[in-house]
Formats: structure tokens, C-alpha cells, sequence
């Protein structure tokens, strides 16, 4: 059985032709390496501008690979053609950030639900629709009577439903959430988290999610990919990422969760303003690591395996060992 | 939803109430012209009736309610079938300079590229010339007729609704309802016809009303100078043209004849206020810092 998303050795680099002079480079994804395994909620955390979305959107075809391979229910999306696509697009569906800008406001909810229906020509039968329809605003806590209701009549967090209900008219068999809660207040988090979980495990869904939140992460994943500046820097399963940190940057970005039961600990890094890109660093973190070492100038950039099914990329490492080590 | 609150702001703001009422007015004359003015050539109802050969015109009398202007052409008549005339020379042109600018600007946003390139520089070619002398230029080579006014004047009206589309479109295209509708698997004619035109006419439309008006005053200017209407017609700009030998009056009687310039000219005059203050009534209200 082929896992629903692998990802290998993915880069992507956006480039702007310029019309006199060189031509202007951004490498925003970087030896990439992922796999969802089959009904699996597989977390992506890190900082914005880290190529989280990129990533989502080299996935679903809105930008092409620069390099590497992408394989989506074991297809590979840079080379399908746009009928081949279409039907992937069944299986593949999407949920994302920003549940005010992602539905059109000329739409009503009827027409919204619809529309995955009309374009690939599903349940065209009036009576059978209605149905149908009944059924999938059921499945995300909204009822019937609000088919007629524009998006601006919703909140925030029914908007998000309204837009799940959508990526599950085609019966999916992946979703990728691309921050599906960042742009809701925190109690309506909590309900969106609770229905996207529950769908999951009702739908038997493999689940791409996307976040920079560790709360919600830890909420809803199995399995967690760390990445920062276009690169993973750490993969592990969910409770060994949380209780066994191996990689600086991901020590990092938890001890800076503010917590009730921690008190006095600082944030073990420094700021992102104040260190500027520096490419002379093989380990992109170096810069702002407080472990950073002259070795992780040289060398390269390699994601190991240093626990069973636990992969990190500082070559300080493992820290945590190398810290045990140091106190025996 | 939209459509009821700007209905609402007119209805609250005067001056734009003003503007709604004056159009409205002129679309009942337009609309009810062969009540108001029989017709008296039934093979062309704009063509002006003629009581008499005399050169000189004729006050405002039980008969010809307006005066006469050069000629003995019933002013009455004139301004109420030039309203019908500038109706349909407003709307036809506007019509077709949006529709045009339309595809051009759409097509240039959506595509992209060089399409994109080379339709906007044409359009630059177009906005270069100021659009009076273009307009003079295409109409005077086509020939003085009232459709080929209307040819020129869409040729020089259409290249700001091509800029204006192309930027709605350009940042329409960019939202993220366009994005998820591409990956339900929506293909390009469904994104443009469904998602992308939808959200970005709106202030084009906005600007065609603010243009009838516009469009019905430089068509007048045409006919003034003899590149439109024939001598004849029931068109405003032509009536004031008909005017020009007696706008200074006799001596010692500088108002003799000032009924020749004030009909037609005060129809021009309310028409593009009319049009003006609706419009700007309608940028007012769709301005989101207002909202």
C-alpha cells in the first residue's frame, strides 16, 4: 500500500526574471523529505515564512516542484495532466487558513457545496443532492436551513465549517488543513479541532496539517515534522517530539509555549530579526542556536535518524544525549 | 444586500436623491418622447419638424412651446426626442466601451504575460491622444453620421474600463476563494465566469454610470462641430449648433434668442448633472472607508 502523500528530496525556489540584469532567486523549499502514512494526522509546524505553504501548495498543483518528487495516492502531481489532476482532486482536498477570504462572497451556501459537485459532475439527481447536502452540513454541525445564507451572515468559525463541508463533498480520502484555526479566536479553535478530529476518525481521513501552533499539534497529529527555513529539521512521532525534543530549534519553539506549570525558563533562542540569513552555515539554524558550534558552518545538511522512528539534522547532536553524556 | 444599502444611501443623501430624480425624469421623457411629441415623419421620428423656411427664430409660443430655433425646428420637439437620442447614444456607447474594455482588460489580467503586455500598450496608444481629438479624428474619417459618432466615441471611451477591469481582475484573481475553487478542480472558464468577473465589475459599473453622462456630452460636442447628427436632427449638441448664429442676439438685444442656447443646452446641462451626481453617489457609497 503506497502512502497517501511522500514527499522526496522536494526543492522549490521561486525565481523573477528580471528584464535586464540577473535574475532574482528565493529557495523556499530545500531537500524535503515527508510521508503521511494512511490514517495519519501528520503535523508541519514552524515559524511563518518557514515554506509550510509552499509546501501546501506544491501538494495541490498550484506551484509546480522545482525539483524532487511528489507523490499524492501514489501519483506524482508534477506530471499529471490536468483530467488526471481533476481526478485527484477527489481524493485530495483541501481546508484553508483564512475561512473570510476562501469563500466567495457572491456565493450562498447551497451554491458554495455544490459547486465540487457541479464541476465533477456528482449527485446531479435534485432529490438526491438535497440529500446529500443535508448530510454534509449535518456532518459539520450546521443545519439545513442555512442554505440559502451568504458567507458574511456567518462567524468566523462557521465559515471554517462551511469550508470543510466543502472539502468533503468529494469524499476525500486526504485533507490538508493549511492552518485551518490561526485565523479564529481560541474558543472557536477548540470546536474546529474537535470536528476536524472527529471527521477524521469517522472518515478515516490521512490529514496533512499545517500549523505553528504546538497546542494544536499535539491536539490532533500523530506524527510531526519541524521545519524551519524550507528545511525539516525534525520528524518524529507526536509524544517523542513533545517529551523528547532533539533538535535545538524544536527545544526552542516549545519551551517558547507559554505553559501554566513552567515557570522561569526562557526561550532558548535568539529572536529571528536579529539574525539575517547567513548561507555560510550548512545548519540554517546555526545563526541563532545556542549550541551552534564552528562544525555547523561546514558540511552537509543531513536529517538522521539518531532515535527509532525519530529523525533530527543538528550535527551537535544529539543534544540531549550529549548533554546526559556530559553529566555521567 | 449590496444593491438595498446603496439604495438606501441615495434615498438618505440629498444631492445624490437629486441626481436619481433628474435621471429618472429624463428616462420618463425618453421613454414617453411619442406622447410628449407626436410624430410628424414616421420614417424617422428624429428628424426635427419644420413649420416654415423663415432664417429667423422664433420665441417660445402656444404652438412651438420652446420657440424655434434657425429654420423654424421645433425646440420642444428637439429636446425631447434628443433626450431619446442621448439615451441611446449614452448607453450604446457605454455598453460597448465596457464590454470591450471587458474582454481586453480581462484577458490581459487573466492571461498575464506577454498578452498581458501587449493589450495594456495598446491601450496606453489609445489613452495618448486626448480622447476629444481622437474621437474628432475617427469620426471625421468614417464620415459625420450619428453611428459613426457613436464608433468613435466607444473607440476613445473603452481603454479606461480596459485598465479598470484588469486591476479588479488582477486582484480578484489573487484571492483565496479563486485559489480553493482551482482546487475543487475548477478550470479556467469557470474561474473567470463564476468567481473572478463577478467580484471585479463592480466599479466599473459605478464608472459607466458616472460615464453616460460623459459620453452624451462629447457626443454633443461632435454634433456641434458637424462630425455627428445631420443638420436637422433631434440631437442636442446638433440644436446648439443650429443655435450659434444667434447666441449673441441683435444689437442693443444681446438675449434676443436666448431660448436657442437654454433649451438644449440646460437638457445637456441636467443629463450630465444628472448622471454626475448618481455616480458620484455611487463611488461614495462603494469608498470602503465610508462603509
Amino acid at each position: 500500500m503506497t502512502a497517501p502523500v511522500q514527499i522526496e528530496h522536494l526543492f522549490k525556489t521561486y525565481t523573477r526574471r528580471r528584464w535586464l540584469g540577473k535574475n532574482w532567486e528565493k529557495p523556499v523549499l530545500r531537500d524535503v523529505s515527508l510521508t503521511l502514512e494512511e490514517d495519519h494526522v501528520l503535523g508541519l509546524v514552524g515559524e511563518s515564512g518557514c515554506g509550510k505553504s509552499t509546501l501546501c501548495k506544491v501538494l495541490l498543483g498550484i506551484e509546480k516542484p522545482t525539483s524532487g518528487l511528489v507523490l499524492a495516492n501514489g501519483q506524482d502531481v508534477a506530471r499529471l495532466s490536468k483530467s488526471e489532476f481533476k481526478k485527484l482532486r477527489r481524493v485530495m482536498q483541501v481546508v484553508y487558513q483564512d475561512p473570510y477570504s476562501s469563500l466567495d462572497p457572491r456565493m450562498n451556501v447551497r451554491q458554495l457545496l455544490s459547486e465540487p459537485l457541479d464541476i465533477h459532475g456528482l449527485k446531479k439527481d435534485p432529490e438526491e443532492r438535497k440529500a446529500f447536502l443535508k448530510e454534509l452540513l449535518g456532518a459539520v454541525g450546521l443545519s439545513e436551513t442555512q442554505l440559502a445564507r451568504y458567507p458574511h451572515e456567518f462567524s468566523g468559525g462557521q465559515r471554517q465549517r462551511i469550508c470543510i463541508a466543502r472539502a468533503l463533498a468529494l469524499n476525500p480520502k486526504i485533507l490538508v488543513a493549511d492552518e485551518p484555526v490561526s485565523a479564529l479566536d481560541v474558543s472557536v479553535q477548540a470546536q474546529i479541532l474537535n470536528l476536524l478530529k472527529e471527521i477524521k476518525k469517522s472518515r478515516r481521513l490521512s490529514m496533512l496539517f499545517v500549523t505553528h501552533d504546538f497546542a494544536v499539534a499535539r491536539f490532533l497529529c500523530d506524527d510531526i515534522a519541524v521545519m524551519y527555513r524550507g528545511r525539516i529539521v525534525e520528524k518524529a512521532p507526536a509524544e517523542d517530539l513533545f517529551t523528547n525534543p532533539q533538535h535545538p530549534y524544536t527545544e526552542a519553539l516549545l519551551s517558547a509555549v507559554p505553559s501554566v506549570h513552567r515557570r522561569g525558563e526562557k526561550p532558548s533562542a535568539e529572536p529571528a530579526a536579529e539574525c539575517p540569513e547567513r548561507e555560510s552555515w550548512a545548519c540554517p539554524f546555526a545563526a541563532r542556536c545556542r549550541y551552534a558550534r564552528p562544525a555547523c558552518q561546514e558540511g552537509p545538511f543531513e536529517l538522521k535518524e539518531v532515535l527509532p522512528r525519530h529523525a533530527c539534522a543538528c550535527r551537535v547532536l544529539p543534544f540531549k544525549t550529549t548533554k546526559s553524556k556530559s553529566a555521567v | 444586500m449590496i444593491n438595498d444599502r446603496i439604495l438606501k444611501r441615495i434615498y438618505t443623501n440629498k444631492t445624490s436623491l437629486f441626481g436619481l430624480v433628474i435621471v429618472v425624469f429624463f428616462f420618463l421623457v425618453a421613454l414617453l418622447a411619442p406622447v410628449l411629441a407626436p410624430v410628424e415623419n414616421p420614417n424617422n421620428p428624429y428628424q426635427l419638424p419644420q413649420k416654415s423656411y423663415e432664417i429667423a427664430p422664433q420665441p417660445p409660443s402656444a404652438q412651438n412651446w420652446f420657440g424655434t430655433t434657425e429654420q423654424q425646428y421645433d425646440l420642444y420637439y428637439g429636446v425631447v426626442w434628443g433626450t431619446r437620442l442621448a439615451f441611446k447614444i449614452g448607453v450604446t456607447v457605454t455598453f460597448f466601451a465596457f464590454l470591450i474594455g471587458l474582454l481586453v482588460g480581462g484577458a490581459a489580467a487573466y492571461f498575464g504575460g506577454k498578452t498581458d503586455e501587449i493589450l495594456m500598450r495598446l491601450t496606453d496608444v489609445v489613452f495618448a491622444v486626448p480622447s476629444l481629438v481622437l474621437a474628432m479624428v475617427i469620426a471625421a474619417m468614417l464620415g459625420p453620421d450619428i453611428k459613426n459618432m457613436m464608433i468613435a466615441l466607444t473607440a476613445v471611451a473603452w481603454p479606461s474600463y480596459a485598465r479598470l477591469v484588469r486591476g479588479d481582475v488582477l486582484s480578484v484573481k489573487q484571492r483565496d476563494y479563486v485559489t480553493a475553487a482551482r482546487t475543487l478542480g475548477a478550470r479556467g472558464p469557470r474561474i473567470l465566469l463564476r468567481h473572478i468577473l463577478p467580484n471585479a465589475i463592480y466599479p466599473s459599473v459605478v464608472v459607466a454610470s458616472l460615464d453616460i453622462g460623459y459620453v452624451v456630452l462629447t457626443a454633443a460636442s461632435l454634433s456641434f462641430l458637424g462630425l455627428g447628427a445631420q443638420p436637422g436632427t433631434a440631437d442636442w449638441g446638433q440644436l446648439i449648433a443650429m443655435a450659434r448664429n444667434w447666441v449673441l442676439g441683435t444689437p442693443g438685444h444681446p438675449f434676443a434668442y436666448w431660448y436657442t442656447v437654454v433649451a438644449p443646452g440646460g437638457a445637456i446641462f441636467m443629463f450630465v448633472l444628472g448622471w454626475n451626481l448618481l455616480g458620484d453617489a455611487f463611488r461614495d457609497i462603494l469608498d470602503p472607508r465610508q462603509a
